[in-house]
């Protein structure tokens, strides 16, 4: 099973006649029980990938193909796609059981048949008590397990899911990851998540796809992505922190992670001044000049400090200053 | 609990301006009373006459044969040109909404005029529509039934209030509901039935009460001015009596009883709704 | 049940109705009665519940004691009037006011509209200081203390009643005294078109002409397009036939206690009619649905119709149409029906000497020839009656000396309070005759079932 979606376009025309292309030729492949993370700034374009591949939004150009299948032209609902709503999307009028039973309801199976296969998914998520309440009556977490359980119950093809934490809290967040990551090894389907939180996206995917403007800039495995940036771009938005990039010489940026940068009092390196210390727990972010550093906190300078800056060669990435692209 | 202060206008406006004419009206109910010297009281006699007053009663049964079609028929145009009308932008939509709102537009009475010219027998264009189709001509204007069907058609199409209520209810929708129930392969009947009509209930439902009233009320004017309660009193609605009794036989204190005792059975009326809508929500909860 | 109007005629909807379809010839007709009727239309419950608010307002200005004010203090006069009619009394209060009367505002309700009118007015304790009204609907005023008799205030304004015909005079006296002071003696006429007579090849109606001859001039004059007569199905058209016939509309003129429709002069009457709709020489039940009868009658539509004097000053306007009346047809003896309007003074006015000097003016010589050149009156005043202001040729009708003749055989209808609702009882049930088919015997068994508790509730 997998989902493949090639030479995507798709032109918006936003207020006052402005064209937007929210996908301007995307090509990206999930594999069988594969969780590929769409990342990216809003804006960029996937959360209208996904609604492509539910089938939610028609293309412009380009094809959509669900186990080999092409369907383009093929109805949402025709698809056997699961899709999980940011904030859920209950019916509010509706019991959770009857939340999580509506799509077998929707394809005509019958109600005696539904309510068996509700109690069963809701014991596999451990919601069962939650099963008589009303939406209204849910937790944040809470909600977002009914959502998981109406896609988990119907078996789909592709399980899409758009920004399923964004309104849920850092602890449960932590927990929910693991949780989504369970679901998706027991279902074995490629999964799809959107999310513009880069730490999700390291933590949670198999593979991750940077998205920016509409393009995907690149997609690979996480440590991949980090460690070889395709672009400024990526190297400046993937990540825990924005890569910095110096001004270019000879047509040439040079990169270096600001994990991988060190402060030091004396010695050779780039002398400068430090702007800025943020504490961060164990270290702190500091700022000499244009260069952004994390370093222990027993490290950290003071700001207005006279320091060197320093990385070894091997941490440098070298991009073209031109097209932003690695070298 | 302190904001009360704030409903005191609206509370005393409604006290001076409902509550009291209505206690003025319900202690007329058991005078006689004509406009020229003051009431005099009577006891129950009023009471007697009118459970006596076959006219009356037959009156109250044409109102509530008017309701009992027309208010279904008005929820059924508003709900429908809400839903139609709520998908896309554009000039068609912006056209269609118009076009449902427009005959709230005009005047009641305006409105009743030119029904009297759609239904007239020789020169409307209904009939003739009717009859280049082959279709029967009812005898709008003519025959009891058909009075009462042209009655129908008069009070069925001025539901822009309510078209307006039930836009902004369907619009109040979260369209993700919706692309839940596409995305799960619900057929639109599905998600009519099971999503956005349960959703908008609770204004349909508001809806149904104050349009029970406001068809009580308003069929008034039409059978007023286009079938004058006739032919042979078949439209003859309580207003329209009460009207008569009031107006035309200057008898304003047995009218007052005619009113209060109108009053009373449009407010049971409207509470059917209210009955039915908490049946059907306690169904919908308990079932998958 | 349709509206009745001072005048007697029946005005269904469907007046309205032609109206606003021959907006041509009569746009002002339709806007007033809509817009009257716009005016208390939409709120029926709210008025009625705020009649007693304007009950205790007006409690406090009842105390108008035996002052009857200064003759020239400003007065209100409310007529029920359809716009060419209302033209006359205007010009009737102009003249008043330039021959140094007080000031009078003049109201002007539609016909359909002014008891309605009258009504709210006396609830609200705002009504007007004189009112003009049939002495078929006066009995409720009057028994309710709405009326002060007029008798003594004309007494002192120096009219003498001896200079009037006798039986409007006579129909306007309630429990022994004059309530209100007749304008007019109308009665009911048939009204003629000339132009469809010449083409049909029918001669003129004859005096006293007998129902045989109506009946055959009404089959003469149907043709396609046109229709013989056109008869409204009320009590006030019905009477004098029943009259005529040797029948009686109620056991006791004075102090009726049941209808006598179903006796058999009425009945043979009543049958007579219904023979005559069978004939089709009536306008069909669509043709009544989709307009009324004057108009009809203007349009060419239908050759006769039966009316009182109120038509005229419509009919005058419209232009090409030459008509004129005849007497009613005789059945057995000649006779007809009183049609006649009073000017009748609140009770709680409190200029009764300005309202009674205006009446005097109304009545008096100059005011009714005003009213008669109009050609909205039947001088009620003989002097008036029998001048050329009424009987001049030279104006339509040409026959105008048919309302005189008709002097001497005129009866009236009851006066009695719950008159109007049984006219509306009896007009309900033989539309339903006329129109529907229903048998004669089942209509008339319902009008003694609805109308009789109503002459004996009261």
């Amino acid at each position: 099973m997998s989902v493949v979606v090639e030479g995507a376009r798709k032109e918006f025309r936003a207020r006052r006649g402005a064209r937007v292309m929210a996908l301007d030729g995307v090509d990206l492949e999930a594999k069988p029980g594969e969780l590929l993370v769409i990342v990216g700034p809003s804006g960029s374009g996937k959360s209208t990938l996904l609604r492509v591949i539910a089938g939610l939004e028609p293309l412009d150009a380009g094809r959509v193909l669900i186990d080999d299948r092409d369907v383009t032209g093929v109805p949402a609902g025709r698809r056997d796609v699961a899709l999980v709503f940011q904030e859920a999307a209950l019916f509010p009028h509706l019991g959770v059981a009857a939340n999580i039973g509506i799509g077998e309801r929707a394809r005509g199976t019958r109600r005696r048949d539904v309510e068996s296969r509700v109690r069963e998914v809701a014991r596999v998520l451990d919601i069962e008590p939650l099963l008589t309440r009303m939406p209204t009556e849910l937790s944040g977490g809470e909600r977002q397990r009914v959502a998981l359980a109406r896609a988990m119950i119907r078996s789909p093809r592709v399980c899409l899911l758009d920004e399923p934490l964004a309104s849920v809290d850092t602890e449960l967040r932590l927990r929910m990851r693991g949780e989504i990551r369970a679901v998706q090894r027991s279902l074995g389907v490629p999964m799809v998540h959107v999310t513009h939180d880069q730490v999700e996206a390291m933590a949670m995917g198999d593979r991750v796809a940077v998205m920016a403007q509409g393009r995907v800039l690149q997609c690979d495995i996480p440590a991949e992505v980090y460690a070889r940036p395709a672009t400024t771009a990526v190297a400046r938005t993937f990540g825990p922190l924005p890569m910095n990039l110096l001004p270019a010489v000879d047509g040439v940026v040079t990169g270096v992670r600001p994990e991988r940068v060190r402060v030091n009092r004396s010695g050779a390196g780039r002398a400068g001044t430090v702007a800025a210390v943020e504490p961060a727990g164990e270290e702190c972010l500091v700022r000499v000049d244009d260069v952004l550093a994390r370093v222990p906190m027993a490290d950290a300078p003071h700001p207005g400090e006279q320091v060197v800056v320093t990385w070894r060669p091997e941490d440098e990435h070298h991009f073209d200053a031109e097209t932003g692209a690695r070298r | 609990m302190r904001r009360w202060p704030l409903a005191a206008p609206y509370l005393a406006g409604s006290a001076l301006l409902v509550l009291v004419p209505l206690g003025l009206a319900a202690a007329l109910a058991f005078t006689d009373y004509f406009g020229f010297r003051a009431p005099e009281f009577t006891g129950a006699d009023n009471l007697t006459r009118l459970a006596a007053d076959g006219t009356f009663w037959d009156a109250v049964g044409i109102s509530a044969f008017v309701a009992a079609v027309v208010v279904p028929l008005r929820l059924l145009l508003a709900v429908g040109a809400a839903l139609l009308l709520a998908r896309r932008r554009g000039a068609r939509t912006a056209v269609g909404r118009a076009a449902a709102y427009l005959p709230s537009v005009i005047p009641d009475a305006a409105w009743a005029l030119l029904w009297l010219w759609i239904l007239n027998p020789l020169y409307g264009p209904l009939p003739a529509l009717l009859g280049v189709l082959g279709v029967p001509d009812p005898g709008f204007l003519t025959t009891p039934w058909g009075a009462r069907l042209g009655l129908v058609l008069v009070m069925t199409f001025q539901v822009g209030e309510a078209f307006v209520v039930a836009l902004a209810a369907r619009l109040a929708i979260p369209a993700r509901l919706h692309e839940a129930i596409e995305v799960e392969g619900g057929s639109p009947w599905f998600a009519m039935t099971r999503v956005t009509l349960p959703l908008m209930a609770p204004i349909v439902l508001v809806l149904a009460v104050r349009d029970m009233v406001v068809v009580v009320q308003n069929a008034f004017v039409p059978t007023l001015l286009v079938t004058d309660g006739g032919p042979a009193n078949a439209t003859l609605t309580a207003p329209l009596l009460i009207y008569r009794r009031a107006f035309e036989y200057g008898e304003l204190g047995y009218a007052s009883t005619l009113s209060v005792t109108l009053l009373v059975l449009t407010g049971i009326a409207a509470a059917l709704p209210l009955w039915l809508a908490a049946r059907l929500a306690a169904h919908q909860r308990a079932r998958t | 049940m349709r509206h009745t109007v001072p005048d007697g005629s029946r005005r269904s909807s469907t007046s309205t109705l032609s109206s606003l379809l021959a907006c041509s010839a009569l746009v002002p007709r339709a806007c007033a009665r809509s817009s009257v009727r716009t005016a208390h239309a939409p709120s029926l419950l709210l008025t009625l519940l705020a009649i007693p608010v304007l009950l205790v307002l007006s409690a406090c200005s009842d105390g108008a004691g035996a002052d009857e004010g200064s003759p020239t203090a400003p007065i209100t006069v409310q007529v029920g009037a359809d716009p060419e009619e209302a033209a006359v009394y205007r010009s009737l209060v102009s003249a008043y006011e330039e021959a140094g009367g007080g000031e009078v505002e003049l109201v002007p309700v539609s016909r359909d509209d002014h008891l309605t009118r009258l009504s709210t007015a006396f609830a609200s304790g705002d009504a007007p200081d004189v009112f003009l009204i049939n002495y078929r609907e006066y009995a409720p005023f009057v028994q309710r203390g709405a009326v002060r008799p007029i008798g003594p205030l004309l007494a002192d304004a120096g009219v003498d009643t001896a200079d009037y015909y006798e039986e409007p005079l006579r129909a306007f006296t309630y429990d022994g005294a004059l309530q209100c002071m007749p304008q007019n003696i109308s009665s009911l006429v048939v009204y003629w078109n000339r132009a469809l007579f010449t083409q049909a090849g029918v001669p003129a109606p004859k005096a006293d002409w007998s129902w045989a001859d109506f009946v055959a001039t009404a089959g003469a004059l149907t043709r396609d397009g046109v229709k013989g007569v056109g008869i409204d199905p009320s009590i006030v058209r019905m009477a004098p036939l029943v009259w005529s016939n040797g029948g009686t509309i109620v056991d006791d003129d004075a102090a009726p206690t049941r209808t006598t429709l179903h006796e058999p002069g009425a009945r043979a009457a009543l049958q007579s009619v219904v023979d005559l709709i069978g004939s089709g020489a009536t306008p069909d039940k669509e043709q009544l649905a989709a307009q009324g009868l004057p108009e009809q009658f203007m349009t060419g539509k239908v050759a006769m119709f039966l009316s009182s004097r109120v038509e005229v000053p419509a009919l005058r306007e419209q232009r090409g149409l030459d008509f004129d009346v005849a007497g009613l047809p005789v059945m057995g003896e000649p006779v007809s029906v009183l049609h006649s309007d009073a000017y009748c003074v609140a009770s709680g006015s409190e200029n009764a000497a300005a309202a009674a000097k205006f009446v005097a003016y109304a009545v008096g010589q100059q005011g009714q020839t005003l009213t008669a050149l109009g050609g909205r009156t039947v001088p009620s005043l003989r002097s008036v009656a029998t001048s050329p202001a009424f009987l001049s040729p030279a104006r339509a009708p040409a026959s105008s000396q048919v309302f005189l003749d008709a002097i001497p055989h005129l009866r009236h209808t009851p006066v009695t309070p719950s008159w109007p609702e049984v006219e509306d009882v009896i007009g309900t049930q033989l539309e339903r005759a006329f129109e529907d088919g229903v048998p004669l015997d089942e209509v008339l068994a319902e009008i003694r079932k609805q109308a009789d508790p109503l002459l004996q509730s009261r």
